[in-house]
């Protein structure tokens, strides 16, 4: 009876774990889909200046792509042109969108704690972050 | 003569647990490295599809450019993931007006930096490869 408990115990946890594992890996996969999808924006020309990168039109796709797999979790758009914040100074449940200029290319970052749905004391504890950066060449558009 | 709480017990107990435990960790290892592959793969893949989209947004029939859209997007997206190390991106295709440009990129996925090379003493090259169609508007290089 105890050997059974232990290994229907370990059984629980170590699929939990997988389970867990595969959710973050969907999570993290479509972080970095949609932070693409949204540097691709912000390398384009803003609306009415053609030859500047459309920061602050990057975060509408990502956010958008993001939703449908960061359950109870707020998407923040970090102003457009400043790089995120480290991981540790993002609160809990909450994921940044950062899109800025690096050189010749435009950035764009995805990071923060995804709510795992998990209770906090549980979630505080598992190093499942996601920080993904992607560049693109600003398009060059002609005068 | 034992039973099965006796010595002989106790010594089955340890030459299985001996057999399992190193099995089953070198699976934990095993699934890991493969989700570590996996997310490096996935990483790769966008790199090498901005790249293109980067050769795509170029002026028509600059070469040259072109390529240094697509390697400077791609070596600056490889470099943001700890465990991928570029290997190079290789561009080719029509570069004219309405021409579809192919991008190969390779990257070392470096298990032999991480704790997975226990299970996977080598460094495997991924490669992933995407295509880009430049507008059939865009203009040559005034």
């Amino acid at each position: 009876m105890v050997e059974f408990a232990i290994v229907v115990f370990a059984f629980l946890l170590v699929m939990f774990a997988t389970m867990l594992a595969a959710f973050h890996s969907i999570q993290r996969a479509t972080a970095e889909t949609a932070a693409a999808t949204g540097v691709q924006v912000a390398a384009s020309g803003a609306p009415g200046r053609v030859d500047q990168p459309d920061l602050a039109g990057a975060f509408a796709p990502t956010r958008d792509l993001l939703r449908s797999v960061m359950f109870a979790t707020a998407i923040v758009q970090v102003p457009p042109g400043r790089p995120c914040p480290p991981l540790g100074g993002i609160a809990q449940d909450t994921l940044e969108v950062c899109a800025y200029p690096d050189g010749e290319l435009v950035a764009e970052t995805v990071r923060g704690h995804p709510n795992l749905l998990l209770p906090a004391f549980v979630a505080d504890r598992l190093p499942f972050s996601i920080d993904v950066t992607v560049e693109m060449h600003a398009v060059s558009y002609q005068p | 003569m034992s039973g099965r709480g006796g010595a002989g017990g106790r010594g089955q107990a340890l030459v299985e647990t001996a057999v399992t435990l190193p099995i089953m960790i070198v699976l934990f290892l095993g699934f890991l490295a493969a989700g570590v592959a996996a997310q490096g793969y996935v990483d790769l893949e966008t790199a090498v599809a901005l790249a293109a989209a980067a050769n795509a947004t170029a002026y028509a029939d600059d070469r040259a450019d072109a390529d240094r859209f697509a390697t400077s997007t791609f070596e600056a997206t490889v470099g943001h993931d700890s465990l991928l190390r570029s290997q190079g991106l290789a561009c080719s295709g029509d570069y004219g007006a309405g021409g579809t440009v192919t991008c190969q990129g390779s990257a070392a996925l470096e298990f032999s930096r991480t704790p997975l090379a226990v299970v996977v003493p080598v460094d495997p090259t991924l490669t992933a490869q995407a295509s880009a169609v430049r507008s059939p508007y865009r203009s040559a290089r005034p």
